[in-house]
């Protein structure tokens, strides 16, 4: 029972130091990328913003959370009903 | 008069531009943007679901947003009850205690005695803290009749390098209050307790008491309450890669305490292996769920843009402390057919591993587990969505969306363990359901 479990745990875990100790050169890396404020045609269009489809996400999370064993991850983690 | 025409648009033009540049326009940052929808989601023959929701956000300032939105939930229908598929008949009691149902040999065991209205509502508010940092405040609550929840959220987010970077960092909670008709079964309550003999109930198991508390109420209403406890925080990381692709990565933890059984969803105590009825139904028992779960998840999501199609990919995975671990693959692709039409494929994979308890019966004469149950929402299965959308900008920035999907689950029907009358019965029956969303965005 523990070998199965201990995986995800030891994922969790390398997953949580990899965030808590690479936001240095991580974000030094994200310095160099990027456009000017002239280059942005293109994701200054509506569909290109993340979450463009507020309404269309919170009704499959709705979805989802009521059918499946995951929920949350794009935002926080849904919820908030009975869902039987 | 053709350039006659074409100086006019342009003298028309010159001057909106001028009036915008010299900010003399009225100003469209002060408009709300509506959207509302309407969503039909039908499994065959089992539950029907109508939702509506309107969606609000009102830009009150360059940089202060408001955000609510208004959702009514109906379910009619039936859901499984957790009890296996059999070869012969079987009788459930409902919540409420005294109406039964019967289902035939080889169907699976569904509760319709489930009707149900949910208002849930939600606000929130942008607020910046300095030139490059945004605050985001938010409440949640919805209400039902066997059901109450209440949510606060509050977000920081912050620009970096020339606004090409936002990092996020995010917390919420919720209080949940489950208030189950019939009242709160015990964890491994026997059914058989709260139907016809209630005076026979014996130590058989962990729970010697009643099938459920008993409370004050009649006839489908809810009694009692259990509370839930939820926190979340979030992790997140916003990177423009070129001029046409985004990307964001999210790492998020979730702990969640109290009552996360569902106090609906039943077990079947099945005949042990080598008696003449093996596997066949002998009672049924109420579930009973560990009182805490920590879930992980890693989120990334990218857009790019093809000129003026866009492909927007995700993935997620996630795993908990109940032993679950799932893969979430999305795409969507954004196809500009004609000057004001949009076609949207859209497809999604899912997969997911059983908790450590999930089994789909219990054997009779066998101890109890500390934990079990057989919803197979916590079995391992996977699950493919295809949608299409059209979506159609009309005049002003009005937009009509229309979304049609289908929805299929599948887990194993015939599990190694299955034994005698088990093996001849489907033992995680397909779910699939059909979802119809008509959506109209407007701005005023």
């Amino acid at each position: 029972m523990s070998a199965p479990r201990s995986r995800p745990r030891a994922l969790g875990r390398i997953a949580l130091l990899a965030l808590l100790l690479c936001p240095a050169p991580v974000l030094s890396g994200c310095a160099t990328l990027g456009v000017e404020a002239w280059d942005r045609d293109q994701l200054a269009r509506p569909e290109m913003k993340l979450g463009a489809n507020a309404t269309e996400d919170a009704i499959d999370d709705h979805i989802y959370f009521s059918k499946e064993a995951s929920s949350g991850g794009r935002g926080f983690g849904g919820g908030g009903c009975g869902c039987n | 008069m053709q350039l006659s025409r074409s100086s006019s648009e342009l003298r028309s033009g010159l001057a909106a531009a001028t009036v915008a540049l010299l900010g003399a326009a009225p100003a469209p940052a002060r408009a709300t943007e509506a959207t509302s929808s309407a969503l039909l989601y039908t499994e065959p023959n089992r539950v029907t679901a109508f939702e509506t929701r309107a969606d609000f956000t009102r830009q009150l300032s360059r940089e202060r947003v408001l955000r609510y939105s208004f959702t009514l939930d109906a379910l009619t229908g039936a859901s499984p009850n957790g009890a296996l598929r059999a070869g012969v008949p079987q009788t459930f009691t409902g919540p409420s205690g005294t109406a039964s149902y019967r289902v035939a040999p080889g169907q699976t065991p569904l509760d319709d005695s489930f009707h149900d209205t949910r208002y849930a509502g939600s606000l929130s508010v942008d607020l910046p803290v300095g030139r490059l940092t945004t605050s985001t405040l938010g409440l949640n609550l919805s209400t039902e009749r066997d059901y109450f929840s209440a949510g606060v959220s509050a977000r920081l987010a912050r620009d970096l390098f020339r606004r090409n970077t936002t990092i996020a960092i995010g917390v919420s909670g919720s209080a949940d209050l489950v208030r189950p008709f019939g009242g709160t079964p015990d964890p491994f309550g026997l059914v058989s307790a709260t139907v016809s003999e209630p005076e026979d109930v014996t130590s058989t198991g962990a729970s010697g008491g009643f099938g459920r508390d008993e409370g004050e109420g009649g006839e489908g209403v809810p009694q009692g309450s259990e509370g839930k406890q939820v926190a979340d925080a979030l992790f997140g990381i916003t990177q423009v890669l070129n001029r046409s692709t985004i990307l964001q990565l999210n790492y998020s933890v979730s702990r969640a305490t109290g009552y996360l059984t569902d106090p609906y969803k039943l077990i079947t105590v099945a005949a042990a292996p080598g008696t003449v009825n093996a596997g066949d139904p002998l009672d049924y028992r109420y579930e009973s769920r560990p009182d805490t779960r920590f879930k992980q998840s890693l989120y990334a999501e990218s857009k790019h843009s093809f000129g003026r199609d866009v492909l927007d990919v995700s993935y997620r995975r996630m795993w908990d402390d109940w032993g679950i671990r799932s893969h979430t693959f999305e795409g969507r692709y954004r196809l500009e057919v004609g000057e004001h039409t949009a076609l949207e494929p859209q497809l999604r994979w899912y997969t997911q591993t059983a908790a450590d308890f999930y089994r789909h019966s219990l054997i009779d004469g066998e101890p109890l587990p500390s934990f079990a149950s057989a919803d197979t929402r916590l079995g391992a299965f996977d699950a493919w969505t295809g949608a299409l959308k059209y979506s159609r900008r009309l005049y002003s920035g009005h937009e009509l969306g229309v979304r049609v999907g289908y929805y299929v689950q599948s887990g194993d029907s015939s599990p190694p363990d299955a034994f005698g009358s088990q093996v001849s019965q489907d033992l995680f029956p397909r779910v699939t359901a059909v979802v119809t969303q008509v959506s109209y965005s407007f701005a005023f």
